[in-house]
């Protein structure tokens, strides 16, 4: 066989296996083993702690804040207006979720505006008794 | 002879044979270190459940822009369930104002955790709120132009970022036709919506699904047909964003009008 191609062969012999060394190197571990990506990469996004707990959660210690209400009956969560409360619900005692108290609180949903579709209740807070506490009239949670 | 000389001599016949079946080796050998490397990578199934997807579970999440009244409590709740750094969102919500002379407001301050503010209903025709978020493509640009393989597509259809293997070439942001990335300054890698997956492999819905008062958001495995999110998307027409590119979207929406872009 013709010297150059003994030469050629030789090269692309060290190529392919510095290529190959390189590449044990470089690529991370479990990589590939599951597509083009590391094998435990889902694994470590998923064992990331919460924050919000999930109404579900709620219902062990505050039953009576279940009683049908048109928020409770159209399924709105205990935490869209408490804020994440998985920390609090862990630990009750020192953690307290934000309670609503003023009339933005509840405006933030309930106020007319622009592009908020018609079937929805709505209030023009400057006309529906401006200046009291939503709560005054409005039971959230009825007592008894 | 003269004809002699031509004619190789067996010695070197057999070295000749001896040299090719050692390059033919070293060839077969490199094609096989190469194709053992690529057939894993690229492995891309074309089985199918019996419902149609690839996988069982494959998550997916349907958005009913009838139902949005753009309170932003979603986008609230995701920067805090993801702590997201400030002006950067993982969902969002854009508002669409239509007015009479066919002009289109598009909005979205702060993107819309906050909510919106009031503006002049005169001369509007119609206005609505859109949640947007990672569509989650199937076939996506992002992961295709990942150099490093960071961001992919698990085995139960959410994309995500490897946020340890991520080099931060952004090449990805400038790829998604939704504009659903951004640059995480704190982790210094691209970031984006995981459909909370933290949350949904322990059993919950996203952060964004639990908050919406409304149920404009529907979450599931779509490859369950009771799931809520097969449901909606069997009685509801809808449609993903911008069909056209073929990216394989998850995220199926009712009521799309062709202003939201
Ligand atoms: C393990 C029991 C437990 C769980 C679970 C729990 N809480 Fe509580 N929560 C308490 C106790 C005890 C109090 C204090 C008693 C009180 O003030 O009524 C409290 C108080 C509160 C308060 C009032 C705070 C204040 O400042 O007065 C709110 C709001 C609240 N919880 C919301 C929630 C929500 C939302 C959840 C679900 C994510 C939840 N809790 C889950 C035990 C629990
Ligand atoms: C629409 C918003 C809203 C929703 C949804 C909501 N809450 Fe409340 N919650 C309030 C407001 C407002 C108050 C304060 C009541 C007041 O001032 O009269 C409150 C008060 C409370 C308190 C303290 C009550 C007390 O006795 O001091 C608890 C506990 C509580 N909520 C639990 C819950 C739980 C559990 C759920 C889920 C079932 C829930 N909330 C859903 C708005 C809400
Ligand atoms: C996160 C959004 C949200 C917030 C905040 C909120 N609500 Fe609501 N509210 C709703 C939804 C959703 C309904 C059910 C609407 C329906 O489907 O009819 C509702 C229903 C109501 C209704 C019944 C209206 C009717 O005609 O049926 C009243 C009254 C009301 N809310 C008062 C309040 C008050 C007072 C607050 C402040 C504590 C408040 N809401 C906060 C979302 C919200
Ligand atoms: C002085 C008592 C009072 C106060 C304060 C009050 N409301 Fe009302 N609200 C009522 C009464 C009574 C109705 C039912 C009659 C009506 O539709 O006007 C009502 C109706 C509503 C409705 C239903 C409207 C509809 O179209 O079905 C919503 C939503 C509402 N209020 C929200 C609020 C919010 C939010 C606040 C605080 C910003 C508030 N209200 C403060 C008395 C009050």
């Amino acid at each position: 066989m013709a010297p150059q191609v003994v030469r050629i062969a030789i090269v692309f012999l060290v190529v392919i296996c510095l290529f190959l060394g390189v590449r044990s190197q470089a690529v991370p571990k479990g990589f590939g083993e599951d597509g083009f990506h590391r094998i435990q990469a889902p694994q470590m996004i998923a064992s990331r702690a919460m924050s919000h707990a999930g109404r579900k959660a709620c219902a062990e210690c505050h039953e009576d804040k279940f009683k049908v209400t048109p928020h409770v009956q159209k399924g709105v969560g205990c935490e869209t207006c408490h804020g994440p409360a998985l920390a609090h619900a862990q630990n009750f005692e020192t953690i307290k979720p934000k309670v609503p108290s003023t009339r933005a609180d509840c405006t933030r949903c309930h106020a007319r505006l622009v592009g908020r579709p018609d079937w929805f209740p709505q209030i023009d807070p400057n006309q529906h008794n401006p200046g009291k506490r939503c709560m005054e009239c409005h039971e959230i949670h009825p007592s008894e | 002879m003269e004809e002699n000389e031509k004619l190789i001599t067996r010695s070197d016949l057999l070295k000749t044979i001896g040299q090719s079946v050692i390059l033919i080796g070293v060839g077969a050998g490199g094609y096989a270190a190469w194709s053992n490397v690529t057939s894993k990578i690229a492995k891309k199934t074309t089985k199918r459940t019996a419902t149609g997807y690839p996988a069982s579970p494959w998550y997916a999440m349907a958005i009913d822009i009838e139902k949005c009244i753009g309170c932003g409590s979603c986008v609230q709740a995701c920067s805090v369930e993801n702590d997201v750094p400030e002006g950067h969102f993982r969902t969002w919500i854009e508002r669409y104002v239509i007015k009479e002379d066919g002009s289109v407001d598009i909005s979205s301050p702060d993107g819309g955790i906050h909510g919106f503010p009031e503006v002049s209903d005169e001369n509007v025709t119609r206005a609505f709120f859109v949640p947007k978020l990672c569509n989650h493509c199937d076939d996506s640009p992002c992961t295709q132009v990942c150099p490093v393989g960071a961001t992919f597509e698990t085995s139960d259809g959410v994309v995500m970022v490897d946020y340890d293997w991520c080099v931060g070439c952004r090449y990805c942001i400038q790829a998604c036709p939704y504009g659903s990335r951004f640059w995480n300054e704190k982790k210094r890698t691209a970031d984006k919506c995981t459909l909370c997956y933290h949350r949904i492999k322990k059993g919950q819905v996203p952060a964004c699904v639990e908050v919406c008062p409304t149920g404009a958001r529907i979450f599931g495995d779509i490859s369950d047909k009771e799931s809520p999110v097969a449901k909606f998307v069997r009685e509801n027409a809808t449609n993903v964003m911008k069909p056209h590119l073929k990216t394989g979207a998850k995220v199926q929406y009712k009521g799309l009008s062709k202003e939201v872009v």
